[in-house]
């Protein structure tokens, strides 16, 4: 049975409104592929870069970045902005994330929507915030401050949460369409957290893509997970399961192809295997243009 | 609750791994898991993560404790040294001090391997040449002033630990040495690999004084009354280091 379309969208393909553009089908870079990637120069369309990987180091990284920037268009995604965090924004962190997006021309650059830690220590993780309207203001206030201090939309990812917190008065997917609407951001929709939330939480996944601006949409990540049965965990392991797909193919569906990016980062495979399993996304793109 | 609060009372808890007393007013339970289990995803993963980052980056003291013992010294160490720094490279820059207050060996260990991750992410920087030192003139050697790369380090230690270290790289699993004093160059080349040498004291001092700003000829001098054979071989190992890159190229 064809997975449903996101309800009240006709199936139609719509450009983003930032105008960045669909890179088609990508991986993101990952230490033990450097070799591979370097010496193969595999057909990848496009490739994440960990932006943290390349920060604070002025070695081999940076060289091996020029070398894949040279040949293949990057995009890059952070772990550490602490966006929702209420401590001061990290200028001297988002000077060196700038100077990094200008070495590489990365063609966007984001994180996540979440906070990694305050009080001056950092977490290395990202915590969730609570949905309220006081988390949304301060949340669109710094991603605007950011954007006008990077000179560039952010494209921010949900996060995949174990955790609900009782003052939260909406749901996460309203919060993540207002910051998006509010702070005029784009988003990174990662169809695999969508589905991990939603399981830790007892969502309606199809509802929660129902409140999604598709049309801020400038890439899709996806990913395996850990069911643990009671909850499951982000892991970024193993193969796409089906119910992840499907919300793939109703995303593309209702909102066109887009820049999607495979994450893999437990028990790494071999690259040729990391790069298959994005190329399925392939067919659902294909089933666009018949 | 406020943000700022809420967000402190959550770190506190991740970081402590201690079940907060409010925590069922604060977190929502799930069906399947209670609000202190779904809080606790957060701190397991918290600290499973940073040991595995600090299992990388000290293999080789992980090898001489073994896994349990580093554990617990991984988790003393984050109670004490919790993350500042956006970057994971960062995580272990206090750990060999840490150490060093429990076990000189380990400590000088971890230094060793905490220096060859500094050597790796150092800034590059333009090199002295072989032809660059044979242009100098010969009345000049003596007030020349010579500074290590950032990515040059010395190490001095009162174990054996560059032995150690490379004895556990070869998949030999040594055992914990006797001390020995040991003295150690690290550098990186022009490919960006990361290579070690053991020096002798001469050659260590020699090194120090340069690097510490000390003229050519004073450093010599001092290397010199630690070693009086030494005069002979000083030529040879200045075109070695200069052929290695060790030495900043002087501003122009």
């Amino acid at each position: 049975m064809a997975a449903p379309d996101v309800r009240g969208r006709p199936a139609r393909s719509m450009n983003n409104r930032f105008g960045l553009a669909d890179l088609g089908l990508g991986v993101g870079l990952r230490t033990v592929h450097y070799g591979h990637v370097l010496e193969r120069q595999p057909a990848v369309d496009f490739f994440e870069i960990l932006s943290e990987n390349f920060m604070n180091t002025g070695g081999r990284p940076l060289h091996i970045l020029d070398q894949v920037s040279a040949r293949y268009p990057v995009v890059l995604h952070g772990v550490s902005m602490n966006l929702g965090s209420t401590d001061p924004l990290d200028f001297a962190y988002l000077r060196e994330l700038k100077a990094l997006a200008e070495r590489c021309r990365a063609r966007w650059l984001g994180d996540h929507v979440c906070w990694t830690g305050v009080a001056g220590r950092n977490s290395h993780d990202l915590l969730p915030l609570p949905c309220t309207e006081e988390a949304l203001r301060h949340l669109v206030a710094r991603t605007r401050a950011v954007q006008d201090f990077l000179e560039r939309p952010l494209v921010l990812e949900n996060a995949s949460t174990y955790l609900t917190f009782a003052a939260s008065t909406m749901p996460e997917s309203v919060f993540l369409q207002r910051l998006a609407e509010e702070a005029d951001c784009a988003l990174l929709l990662d169809v695999n957290n969508i589905y991990v939330s939603c399981r830790n939480h007892g969502w309606d996944p199809w509802e929660y893509l129902d409140d999604i601006p598709l049309e801020r949409v400038v890439q899709i990540h996806l990913a395996g997970h850990s069911d643990h049965g009671t909850h499951c965990i982000d892991t970024h392991s193993g193969a796409v399961i089906d119910a992840v797909w499907d919300l793939y193919a109703a995303v593309i569906r209702c909102a066109g192809p887009r820049a999607t990016l495979l994450e893999w980062d437990q028990d790494i495979p071999a690259f040729e295997q990391v790069h298959a399993e994005v190329l399925k996304a392939g067919r659902y793109r294909a089933a666009l243009a018949a | 609750m406020k943000l700022v609060r809420l967000q402190r009372w959550m770190q506190d808890a991740v970081q402590t791994g201690a079940t907060p007393a409010r925590v069922d007013a604060v977190v929502l339970p799930s069906r399947a898991l209670s609000a202190a289990e779904r809080l606790g995803i957060y701190s397991g993963m918290y600290f499973s993560r940073l040991l595995e980052v600090l299992e990388q980056d000290f293999a080789a003291v992980r090898h001489a404790t073994g896994a349990a013992r580093f554990a617990a010294l991984a988790r003393a160490y984050l109670n004490a040294h919790p993350s500042t720094h956006p970057n994971l490279n960062q995580l272990g820059a206090h750990f060999a001090g840490d150490l060093l207050r429990r076990s000189r060996f380990l400590g000088e260990l971890a230094r060793l391997e905490r220096t060859v991750q500094e050597v790796f992410d150092a800034a590059r920087c333009p090199s002295l040449t072989e032809p660059d030192l044979a242009a100098v003139p010969p009345q000049r050697w003596a007030a020349m002033n010579l500074r290590l790369t950032p990515s040059t380090r010395l190490l001095a230690s009162a174990y054996p630990v560059n032995a150690y270290y490379q004895a556990f790289r070869e998949g030999r699993r040594p055992r914990r040495p006797r001390r020995r004093n040991e003295w150690i160059l690290l550098w990186r080349k022009p490919d960006y690999g990361v290579w070690r040498r053991p020096l002798t004291r001469a050659q260590f001092s020699l090194l120090s004084r340069l690097d510490a700003g000390r003229p050519l000829a004073e450093a010599l001098e001092a290397a010199v009354a630690l070693d009086p054979e030494l005069a002979g071989a000083i030529q040879p190992w200045f075109r070695q280091w200069s052929a290695e890159g060790i030495f900043q190229r002087p501003h122009a």
